[in-house]
């Protein structure tokens, strides 16, 4: 079923993809309920998308990593929406490898983070859309889910869990007339990699929102962005373990 | 992993200790207070040719991401956006009200903090002045937390210093600018070939009035003693408002070539295209092919691989101007090197708010120039020794090697300049000026 988006539902709006996403959405006249965690870089945002177009914008500050807030922040949604067509999460940190191999308590926060505040908002909020017979839901992943590699297992593992949760999800309400999607992107240039060296397979914000639109308004199911991340993690999940161990990837 | 950092050029390189893209004031105050960083530098789209917006070894402020637009008003054409937005996004977003930004550099891929940071100009210089000219207000965080709203009414030393400051007073958050009006993105335009630097002169003389935009195309082949001037005016009558969606070729594959020749071949082929395809006469054009030329390449720098260029530009006051051009071409002559692109604009009257800002009355000229080692650097010394001599000056944005001699003789209020400098922020490219200065 194809339903243009109208209404969303943005969690980590501030984040450079969602941003980029909500922009495309904002110049189509939407109406969008951003929940981030900076007061005056939501307002900021809030004034950029209303001037590209947006019909309204709402704000609310949390801290996701509050499991507690969620369900106000979920009713909150709603109410300023109505019936939302998508609710994306976009929240997420990288971490450092290196430290978490020998610092629980980084590795601790990363899944707090990457794992345990979006399954409780895609409790929250599944439950929500399955009563509207309708909706989208969508959470950006990564394809460092894909296999364990010793570069990036820790931040990995995270999203394994939320791509391998939303999975599950999509078949439960495969029925219902909401879609479920796993959003897996590759490396883009944003404030979260801001320190690491860019190479050729890189993508931006913008290009990876606009591929991110094309997909939201009908698919559902696991969706690599950019596309040719596919055919390489489809590679990659099948490297013989040496392999992967002299490639250090 | 090679997590270093380029200018524009590509010759000049630093790697900075930590990179940081903040979204939000408070990322920043964080790092600001977390005492783990000797040095800070805001950097925008990289733009710049040297080493203006390289920080080795310090933290390097990435603001691409304060990129939201603030407030606009189409009855007063006020803008209010944060300084990682780019000129690009804002004549994307805001021509189809009706207003435009005053004062453009040659390319897009500037950011409004980068923009009032080198106090940049353009083709339009002798009409409207300086970027800063326009900027009515602007918002700038301080190492030591503090947020300072600057003006001409408010903290107006930190607004003077911070217009051209080389981002080196603190970190620019957001401005306010005024937009000018304009009918529709149709330019006429018009080019009159001339062959000989005293005719370039008169021709500018005579076409001051009537036209906004004056730029001139050197022929490298005739040791840029033959060109083409340009002028180009906004259309007055309503018409399209709507940035063209042009197809763009994209060279970053390039970056790490061992050779500049794919460079060196492209300027050429570039320069016998103009020379053979522009006919003299008005005719119909757009703002586009006006005022960002080179856009078409968005990052025609990595065609000069590894080796990568100089580009040296210098502002020749107006009562030598001719002379002093006449005798910069015969240096380049004699050296037996050969100019790149070679391009000129005037510097009118109007001063800039800035205590930095690079131009003064008269003729700028902007000679790109292979890099071939010693020997170019040689060339580029006797340059800057004729820009000397001629009471001229370098622009800091464009330059990876000028002295710093040639830097204080060129700017005078630099001690004033100093006073509003924050202690921790710096650039490879202060640190240089520092050595002996």
């Amino acid at each position: 079923m194809k339903r243009p988006i109208k209404a969303a539902l943005v969690f980590g709006a501030t984040s450079a993809i969602a941003t980029a996403y909500c922009r495309i959405l904002a110049s189509r006249g939407a109406v969008l309920h951003l929940v981030g965690r900076d007061h005056d870089a939501l307002q900021n945002l809030a004034g950029d998308l209303d001037l590209r177009g947006a019909t309204k914008v709402s704000v609310a500050v949390a801290d996701l990593c509050d499991t507690e807030q969620h369900k106000k922040l979920v009713t909150e949604g709603w109410e300023s929406l109505g019936e939302p067509d998508l609710a994306l999460l976009a929240h997420a940190t990288l971490g450092s490898q290196s430290e978490g191999e020998t610092d629980w308590k980084q590795q601790r926060t990363l899944i707090q983070t990457n794992l345990i505040s979006p399954l409780s908002l895609l409790t929250l909020l599944a439950n929500r859309f399955e009563q509207q017979h309708s909706g989208c839901l969508a959470a950006i992943s990564s394809v460092a889910g894909d296999r364990g590699r010793p570069s990036n297992y820790i931040y990995g593992a995270t999203k394994a869990g939320l791509s391998c949760y939303l999975g599950g999800l999509q078949h439960r309400l495969a029925a219902t007339g909401v879609r479920v999607l796993d959003l897996r992107l590759g490396p883009v240039d944003t404030p979260m990699t801001a320190g690491l060296s860019k190479g050729l397979l890189w993508s931006t914000p913008e290009r990876v929102a606009h591929a991110m639109d094309g997909k939201l308004a009908r698919h559902h199911g696991t969706v690599y962005l950019p596309a040719y991340w596919r055919p390489i993690m489809g590679v990659v999940r099948v490297l013989p373990d040496i392999l992967v161990q002299r490639l250090g990837i | 992993m090679d997590r270093s950092t380029y200018g524009w050029g590509g010759v000049s390189t630093g790697t900075p200790a930590y990179t940081f893209a903040p979204t939000s004031v408070r990322d920043l105050k964080q790092i600001f207070s977390s005492g783990e960083h000797k040095s800070f530098l805001g950097r925008g789209l990289g733009r710049s040719y040297g080493d203006c917006a390289l920080n080795t070894d310090g933290a390097l402020i990435d603001c691409r991401f304060l990129n939201r637009l603030l407030s606009f008003d189409p009855e007063t054409g006020i803008l209010k956006c944060e300084a990682g937005v780019s000129i690009l996004n804002v004549n994307r977003l805001l021509s189809t009200t009706g207003w435009m930004l005053p004062v453009v550099p040659g390319t897009q891929w500037v950011t409004i903090g980068g923009a009032i940071a080198n106090d940049v100009h353009g083709k339009n210089h002798v009409q409207e002045g300086c970027f800063g000219a326009h900027l009515i207000a602007l918002k700038l965080a301080r190492s030591n937390g503090e947020v300072f709203d600057c003006s001409l009414e408010s903290n107006n030393e930190l607004f003077a210093a911070t217009i051209g400051g080389l981002g080196l007073t603190g970190l620019i958050l957001s401005a306010k600018l005024q937009l000018r009006r304009i009918q529709s993105l149709t330019m006429k335009a018009r080019r009159i070939p001339f062959d000989q630097l005293s005719t370039l002169f008169s021709l500018a003389d005579e076409h001051f009035e009537a036209w906004e935009y004056h730029s001139v195309w050197l022929d490298p082949a005739t040791g840029c003693r033959k060109g083409h001037y340009i002028m180009a005016n906004h259309s007055q009558r309503q018409g399209n408002l709507t940035w063209p969606a042009k197809r763009r070729i994209r060279f970053g594959v390039m970056a790490g070539f061992p050779s500049d020749l794919p460079g060196r071949l492209v300027m050429k082929t570039g320069n016998l295209w103009y020379r053979r395809g522009i006919r003299s006469g008005a005719q119909e054009t757009t703002a586009d092919a006006v005022l960002y030329p080179l856009d078409r390449l968005p990052d025609w720098n990595a065609l000069f691989g590894k080796p990568g260029f100089f580009q040296h530009q210098s502002v020749l006051p107006t009562a030598v101007a001719e002379s002093a051009l006449d005798e910069l071409l015969s240096v380049i002559e004699t050296s037996g090197q050969r100019v790149l692109l070679a391009v000129g604009k005037w510097f009118g009257p109007r001063s800039s708010p800035g205590l930095m800002s690079f131009p003064v009355p008269g003729f700028s000229i902007a000679l790109d120039l292979a890099n071939h080692g010693t020997k170019t650097h040689k060339l580029l010394d006797t340059l800057d020794g004729v820009v000397a001599d001629c009471g001229g000056k370098l622009y800091p944005a464009k330059d990876a090697r000028m002295s710093p001699t040639l830097f204080t003789s060129g700017y005078p209020k630099l001690e004033q300049f100093t006073q509003q400098h924050d202690p921790l922020f710096a650039s490879d490219f202060w640190r240089r000026m520092e050595q002996s200065g």
